[in-house]
């Protein structure tokens, strides 16, 4: 048995008691089974950093003439979730599938722990049965002909272990994903999501070195996201694999990464973790992706001691922290994005500068209401209000950015370089 | 080399892999060997018929193709052939759609038992059913003549099953009707009734809805199955050898076949009229594909069943003629069959010793029969391994192979449709010939389970492939990242889940080989003749009781592998709505 092959044997198989029978039992002489014990012992500490480190290096994909991913590299850490957050088309999927082995690159690398997995100009490819991977397929891919349990052993009796090992195993993964008890139904027979945890615990059964997620929250209902989310990300830390997980959901991807990549048309916009995506967006593009922005222009009309006002025209003006202001005495336009958290509204105009406007339309999201307002000097901004507060479609408005004295400080904290400003 | 090694040469080993260079290669090669199969035949139809052959010289030339299209004989078998067919066609077409339009949307008492009944007709042997019903139709002897007879002031006849009409009537108590029957019902089954609910809110009587509504709704499926009908009728071979001869009426197959088998045999005009017979198989086949590929078959759906329709007073009247209609496409046959089996000679109730078991002693006892048996039993067990086998790799090509080879697997997995029965035997007799093959091949059983192979090919090809479409490739990839291998995931996943499709496409195969004799007539030797033809030997023999005998053994083997798919829980019967396994040969 080669150091691979027992890395490969589910961890249950390679407790050294366990290893230390099948050494006795396996050879003749007992030196030889002590120094099986020994590489059992090495093997069972490999076991336990099994994880590694995906390096995605110049990969470009095309389907006919369609150009899918372009020149794209990435490091995926250790131990960590890394995200693919992109709109539909950006190529996240298509990675993905270069990186299960679904697919080739038609250049560049991608080597996983320094072991090459497909290279276009060596001509080497690792099909994925080689690969030791886990896929959570968007579809969950069950299938239809199983038992649950028979669909979580299936991995394990393509690499032959033991069947004994696999019937534990299975009971131990059907616990870990709260199926208990439900291993001899028909997988068809359960609900979306307890065939996503299927899925989950098929790919986990081999112990792979590597997790993919494929949009894996997609079907599921809006509380049973919320709980999977939890228990993968609880899951991941526990048993310290390196996950990466394709989404075009936001929330997914701040709730669970540890690092996002948010990918546009085949490249990577921005890689950061999710503070750095959403507070400080590298491109427009990223802004407008990860939240909706308003922009506003306009001249410095006043500067304080911790504020400074925009001014949009006479009638329009805004307060903001000193954190967005540009340079002191910067003469001419400056250019700010506010998010709809930043923004407030009242019933009645103030001393503070305001900007007037029409409610258009107020939709409930439960914990709180979405407004559009129109305002007058032609643009339109969401915002969010508590419930408390219902404003009326038609209902003049006065919109104030930031409320002072309590986000102040926080907000000034804030170091902003570009003249776009106000990456909230 | 940097940083980067690569792990114990993991690439280097030889993997099957679907997506790599290696993967196309494979199906490059397999492609060309399937391409060579089924083209090679064909080629060599068209290079025999432009064969002349002068003063002990072989040469090549049109003289051939002028000689076969001023043959009268030419004529009149084409005439003949489309006639038949057309005739055969325009009765059973309106009849099997009353038929199954009964048995699908109507109260019909007993109508599962019904549809069943054309099941079993359609698995009958058409020789043995033509057989039953010469007893009954023979002009002289034919029991229902002479009932008619004491009634009728004629001295012969009233009916002669040898003649034109007589061969119009054999093919529509064959398969002609049951087959449509068995495709139809399904279809008016499961469609969408709330556009017939309409029309009979507006006042339409059910006749009245079945012809303006239901029929032009179900208009793609018919005429698919017409198209088939169609195909399977230029297939008819035995038919016409049998009731054609006494009053010489020849069809384009049965032409062929006197052709080959004349003391100084005629290739050239024999493939030439071949030729000719493609031309109109390949339109047809043709207008096949361009049907089956749409959406258009989707009027089945499972929503919106509505009540059946009731036939009131209509009920028993319809259940009567229905049921008449069954008795006539099985019982009578299988009856009169086995009822001249035991008879010591055919047709005479008043000899010393009418009733007898000699014919049966002496069948069972003759070791011909004994090496006939076998050869039907090992041509259709190996027919049924290599077609399904073949049907699956075909179909899977088609489906998940690269995608600029799948349509020429696609195109190429209808060829053999082209070529019907008697032409398909020639083509490859032909094939041996010119190959220099005919020692080693000829009369071995290897190449009969080629040619029903490649017989039963297109639809097996079609029903698997239909069902693999319907599998998600997401099932397949997610057994490979479980480390399974190509091979392992087709028999783990994709097998399991297209079950139903490849048993079909097994006990098609099986039954289609142990009755074939049209793909078989000229490839068959004292060898590897299989029970089938045996029969068919016998009738053209005269030795009408022991063709009987050999006709019920051979009725009990495809019958009886249909009822044990069936008792296995795979339904070959009513319930399986497979479209495809009704056109088979």
């Amino acid at each position: 048995m080669s150091a691979i092959e027992q890395i490969r044997v589910p961890v249950a198989q390679l407790r050294p008691d366990r290893a230390v029978e099948k050494g006795i039992s396996n050879d003749s002489g007992v030196r030889h089974a002590q120094t099986d014990i020994a590489g059992a012992l090495t093997a069972y500490k490999s076991s336990l950093r099994r994880s590694g480190m995906l390096s995605i290096r110049n990969v470009s994909k095309s389907y006919g003439s369609k150009l899918i991913l372009d020149a794209l590299s990435l490091e995926v850490p250790e131990g960590k979730i890394t995200t693919l957050l992109g709109p539909s088309g950006c190529g996240k999927t298509t990675l993905l599938r270069l990186i299960a082995g679904l697919d080739r690159p038609q250049q560049g690398e991608i080597a996983f722990n320094d072991r090459v997995w497909a290279s276009a100009e060596r001509r080497m490819f690792v099909p994925p049965q080689k690969r030791n991977i886990g896929l959570v397929f968007q579809s969950y891919a069950i299938w239809p002909h199983m038992k649950v349990s028979d669909q979580i052993a299936y991995p394990l009796r393509n690499r032959r272990v033991d069947p004994a090992a696999i019937d534990e195993k299975v009971d131990r993964l059907l616990r870990i994903v709260g199926l208990e008890g439900l291993g001899d139904r028909p997988a068809t027979a359960l609900s979306g999501g307890q065939q996503q945890r299927v899925a989950m615990a098929r790919a986990l059964a081999p112990d792979p070195t590597l997790l993919l997620l494929d949009e894996p929250f997609s079907n599921l209902d809006v509380s049973l996201r919320g709980q999977l989310r939890a228990e993968v990300r609880e899951l991941q830390r526990r048993l310290g694999i390196t996950v990466v997980l394709v989404t075009h959901d936001q929330l997914d991807a701040f709730t669970l990464s540890d690092q996002v990549a948010l990918m546009r048309e085949g490249h990577i916009e921005q890689l950061g973790t999710c503070e750095e995506i959403y507070e400080r967006p590298a491109s427009d593009f990223v802004r407008a992706f990860v939240g909706k922005s308003v922009r506003l222009t306009g001249a410095i009309a006043e500067q304080g001691a911790n504020s400074w006002v925009l001014s949009l025209t006479d009638s329009a003006r805004l307060r903001l922290p000193n954190a967005l202001l540009p340079a002191d005495n910067f003469q001419g336009n400056v250019t700010v994005w506010l998010r709809p958290e930043d923004l407030h509204i009242s019933r009645r105009s103030s001393d503070e500068p305001t900007m007037r406007g029409i409610v258009r339309d107020t939709i409930y999201l439960g914990e709180r209401y979405e407004c559009v307002v129109d305002l007058a000097i032609g643009e339109t901004v969401v915002l969010h209000t508590p419930r408390a507060i219902r404003p009326r479609t038609g209902e003049e408005v006065y919109v104030t950015a930031f409320e002072f004295s309590a986000q102040h400080a926080a907000a000034g904290e804030r170091d902003a370089k570009d003249v776009v400003l106000g990456e909230f | 080399m940097s940083t980067t090694t690569i792990a114990n040469g993991e690439t280097d080993r030889p993997t099957w892999w679907p997506n790599s260079s290696r993967s196309t290669t494979l199906y490059l090669i397999a492609a060309i060997a399937f391409g060579v199969l089924v083209l090679v035949p064909l080629l060599m139809l068209v290079k025999a018929s432009f064969l002349v052959e002068a003063g002990g010289r072989v040469g090549y030339a049109l003289a051939g193709w002028r000689e076969a299209l001023a043959n009268p004989g030419v004529h009149s078998a084409l005439a003949n052939t489309f006639g038949l067919m057309i005739a055969a066609q325009a009765i059973s077409i309106p009849l099997a759609i009353l038929l199954s339009w009964l048995l699908g949307r109507t109260d019909l008492p007993a109508r599962h038992w019904l549809e069943f009944g054309f099941w079993v007709s359609f698995f009958l042997p058409s020789l043995a059913v033509v057989q039953g019903w010469v007893l009954m139709l023979d002009s002289k002897f034919g029991l229902l003549n002479e009932a008619l007879r004491t009634v009728l002031p004629v001295a012969d006849g009233p009916f002669n099953i040898y003649s034109w009409w007589g061969i119009v009537f054999a093919h529509l108590v064959t398969t002609t009707v049951s087959a449509k029957v068995m495709t139809m019902t399904p279809a008016f089954h499961g469609m969408d009734a709330r556009l017939e609910e309409a029309a009979r809110m507006a006042g339409d009587s059910p006749l009245k809805t079945l012809v303006r509504i239901v029929v032009p709704i179900l208009a793609p499926a018919i005429l698919v199955t017409s198209i088939m009908g169609v195909i399977r009728a230029l297939e008819s071979f035995e038919i016409e050898l049998v009731l054609g001869l006494p009053s010489g009426i020849q069809v384009y197959s049965t032409f062929i076949y006197n052709l080959v088998h004349k003391e100084t045999a005629d290739y050239t005009t024999a493939s030439a009229l071949g030729i000719l017979m493609i031309l109109p198989m390949l339109a047809l086949v043709a207008i096949t594909r361009r049907l089956m590929r749409g959406d258009r078959f989707t009027t089945i759906s499972g929503q919106a069943k509505s009540e059946l329709i009731a036939l009131g007073a209509w009920r028993w009247p319809a259940f009567a003629f229905v049921a008449l209609v069954v008795v006539m496409l099985t019982l009578i046959p299988v009856a009169f069959l086995c009822v001249s089996s035991i008879m010591s000679v055919f047709g005479y109730f008043n000899l010393d010793q009418t009733w007898t078991l000699d014919h049966w002693k002496a069948v069972l006892q003759d070791p011909v029969f004994f090496a006939s048996a076998r050869s039907t039993l090992v041509l259709a067990t190996a027919t049924l391994v290599v077609a399904t086998v073949f049907s699956t790799f075909a179909a899977y090509a088609i489906v998940r192979g690269p995608a600029r080879l799948r349509a020429v697997f696609d195109l190429l997995s209808w060829v053999p449709f082209t070529m019907p029965g008697v032409l398909f035997s020639f083509a490859i007799l032909w094939s041996l010939v010119e190959l220099g093959l005919m020692k080693t091949l000829y009369g071995s059983t290897a190449i009969l389970v080629l040619v029903v192979t490649l017989g039963t090919l297109t639809l097996g090809v079609q029903l698997v492939r239909t069902n693999f479409m319907q599998i998600g490739s997401e099932l397949e990839q997610a057994s490979w990242i479980s480390g399974a291998s190509w091979l392992r995931t087709v028999l783990k996943i994709l097998v399991p889940l297209s079950i139903r499709s490849l048993v079909v496409v097994a006990v098609m195969a099986f039954i289609s080989a142990a009755r074939n004799i049209s793909h078989l007539a000229l490839l068959v030797s004292s060898n590897n003749r299989p029970l089938a033809v045996l029969q068919l030997d016998y009738m053209m023999e005269g030795r009408y009781e022991e063709a009987a005998v050999i006709g019920i053994i051979v009725v009990a083997f495809t019958v009886g592998i249909a009822l044990l798919a069936r008792q296995m829980g795979f339904t070959v019967g009513p319930r399986a709505r497979a479209k495809a396994a009704v056109v088979a040969p």
